[in-house]
């Protein structure tokens, strides 16, 4: 039976390929007590894997060379600093002297140690360097059982070249990502990490496709099994049969091959057929993410979704730390738009720094989540809209209120915004006053009655995901109703449709952020219904701008209004279809 | 021994650069090299310390050397610390 993992996916790939599977050192290790004499033989047996780990070390930077980036070797660098640090060395020596255990023992309780004082930090980014004690420890441990390196155990088995490893691993250090590259792994997918981890930032930037965070990995692979990897979509799949192997080996083609036809999109403008300009923006959901956007040359930042700095963690993020992260956006991303949306917890994103009553609602998706909870937390929300704020004074800061159903909230949510400011005034911290406030347009009743709520906003985005779900009251995430998600219902189109020609009779800028921004069968669709900025996540950017490109405008138009007018979803999908062959082939 | 109180003027605070920065100038010394903030006492020697104790712009923290070369150590982390860590701006 094939089965499928999911995680967090890093980058746009697919990877098909055999499980390389890296045993972790730190899985059963016993507790041994020593005999006075043994603790000196001890000592020395820690001390001589911990300079076989440093000379390792060293010689991978010697060899690197150009090959990694100034990013990888500062990491390198740090984790030789850990080698040396007394909080892991002398401390664990001293374990060996005092509780005379084995030199295993002694480094694991260290390490128990260090991670729980880590795990206090405020600073995820601080927090996050626990894990490179970890990979510093498995080093040391692997080193004492006298395993070989993994570049060893690679070069022994890795000779033939018989479609290509995955690596599979409970963890992998920025050292072993390094080795990875050198042989040619075509991606890697971890049990642990996170989308701030270093081994997602390494990912990143080495270009290879990887999931990381699946629970459960290590129990459902097993060495040399066939997976394939779904970076875009987070997920790992295995158990295929001949039939799906065979198709995805026609994908993971397909897909290298347009990949590189798509750079040369890089440096065009998106610009259609007959001259109309379009604004590609990226969405990202960390700070990091926008080196990826800026690669793949977006318009700007069409949706920064704040919640991610308050998941998977115990406390809230301050004013301070949010400030930081909604800022080095805005410095990078360099005088383009920022738009940053306020928290959108609740339903499928669980914050769990955050109470939500103690009862868990029937029905997370109508409860108390995004602006409603932001308006019953008003702390919270003024802190939030500050660090946005002080944010404004670096560059172009939009804020994005997620939720809306009609002008009221936009009105309380507006006052609170002057309130920031005039908080903001009083300690004297710089912000652009003309900050624009605007709402995100998924909720069926702001796009239904939108005339009245364009009055009280300054930009609308809509947000496709949620408008489809509570338009057809299909819960994504149910499968027993999935299959009736759809994008093309007349009654999503027409309340796209509608929300599109509101704002643009108030000239009021409007954007689309949800999935169906970044899929290239409604890019037409989209265009001919008047939409101008598309926001998407990075890896969509320039095969949506391949599209605009070929395509035009005012006969996109009239095709879409003939669209708009059918009955129901199928009819409207041959109609598309079509429409998008006939543009393939200009007569 | 020595004590002295500095408050952390550079905008990241004692990130990881400043941190490891800060350890390695400890180590240069053979005295004892302690920090502490708030309840937090650590080796300023390590860097994994300087780290644990997160601390950010405008929070305080107490330097003490104890040993051989006790001033001149302090004065070296004095000057870090004012020296905002050789950081721009």
């Amino acid at each position: 039976m094939a089965w499928t993992l999911s995680g967090v996916g890093i980058g746009d790939g697919l990877a098909m390929g055999k499980a390389w599977v890296l045993s972790s050192a730190r899985l059963d290790l016993p507790r041994r007590r020593l005999e006075p004499d043994q603790v000196e033989p001890e000592l020395k047996r820690f001390r001589e894997a911990v300079s076989i780990v440093n000379k390792e070390l060293s010689g991978l930077k010697e060899t690197m060379g150009q090959e990694a980036s100034a990013e990888v070797s500062a990491l390198l660098e740090l984790q030789a600093i850990i080698l040396r640090d007394p909080l892991l060395v002398a401390a664990t020596e001293q374990r060996i002297q005092h509780d005379r255990c084995n030199a295993e023992w002694g480094l694991l309780q260290q390490l128990e140690a260090v991670s729980a004082q880590f795990d206090e930090i405020e600073d995820p980014y601080l927090r996050e360097r626990k894990a490179d004690v970890q990979q510093i420890v498995d080093r040391i441990l692997r080193a004492m059982q006298g395993e070989a390196g993994l570049d060893e155990i690679v070069r022994k088995n890795n000779h033939e070249d018989d479609g290509g490893w995955i690596l599979v691993a409970k963890d992998i250090s920025p050292a072993d990502m390094l080795i990875l590259r050198r042989h040619r792994f075509l991606g890697f997918v971890t049990e642990t990490g996170s989308a701030t981890s270093h081994t997602a930032i390494l990912a990143r930037s080495l270009g290879l496709p990887a999931v990381v965070g699946v629970s459960g990995l290590l129990n459902q692979i097993a060495q040399n099994d066939i997976i394939v990897l779904k970076s875009k979509e987070g997920s790992v799949l295995g158990a295929l049969n001949a039939d799906d192997q065979s198709i995805y080996k026609g994908q993971q083609a397909v897909y290298a091959d347009d990949l590189k036809a798509l750079d040369d999109f890089k440096q065009l403008a998106s610009c259609s057929l007959d001259g109309v300009s379009v604004l590609l923006m990226a969405n990202i959901d960390l700070p990091n993410d926008v080196q990826i956007a800026l690669d793949r040359g977006c318009d700007g930042i069409g949706l920064f979704r704040s919640e991610f700095l308050f998941m998977n963690r115990s406390s809230i993020p301050s004013e301070e730390e949010q400030f930081q992260a909604y800022s080095a956006v805005v410095k990078t991303m360099a005088g383009r738009p920022v738009t940053i949306r306020t928290l959108d917890a609740g339903a499928d994103k669980e914050v769990s720094a955050l109470s939500f009553g103690h009862d868990k609602p029937a029905n997370p998706a109508l409860a108390s989540r995004a602006i409603r909870y932001s308006l019953q937390s008003p702390d919270l929300f003024l802190s939030q809209l500050r660090a946005m704020l002080r944010a404004s004074a670096f560059g172009q800061v939009k804020i994005l209120i997620p939720m809306v159903s009609g002008p009221s909230e936009m009105i309380s949510a507006r006052e609170m915004v002057q309130q920031a400011m005039t908080s903001l005034r009083a300690k004297g911290l710089a912000f652009n006053p003309k900050t624009s406030v605007g709402a995100m347009i998924e909720v069926p009743s702001a796009a239904i009655a939108i005339d009245g709520l364009v009055a009280h906003i300054d930009f609308a985005s809509i947000g496709t995901n949620d408008l489809i779900q509570y338009t057809l009251a299909i819960d994504r995430t149910d499968r027993s109703v999935a299959h009736l998600y759809n994008p093309l219902h007349p009654a999503v189109l027409r309340l796209i449709d509608q929300t599109i020609r509101s704002c643009n009779r108030a000239n009021l800028p409007v954007s689309l952020c949800g999935e169906m921004a970044g899929d290239t069968d409604l890019t037409r669709l989209l265009l001919g219904l008047g939409l101008r900025e598309f926001s998407m996540h990075a890896t969509e950017i320039l095969k949506v701008k391949r599209v605009v490109r070929g395509s035009s405008v005012a006969s996109l138009s009239r095709g879409v209004g003939r669209l708009l007018k059918l009955p129901d979803p199928a009819l409207v999908k041959s109609g598309l279809s079509a429409m998008n062959a006939k543009a393939l082939r200009p007569d | 021994m020595l004590r002295q109180t500095v408050t952390i003027t550079n905008k990241l605070g004692l990130h990881l650069r400043a941190s490891s920065k800060l350890s390695q100038l400890a180590s240069c010394f053979a005295c004892e090299v302690w920090l502490e903030r708030n309840t937090r006492r650590i080796n300023a020697k390590s860097v994994l310390g300087v780290t644990m104790l997160a601390a950010g712009l405008g929070s305080e923290v107490t330097i003490e050397t104890s040993g051989e070369q006790e001033d001149a150590a302090m004065q070296s982390l004095m000057d870090l610390f004012h020296d905002k860590f050789g950081e721009e701006d």
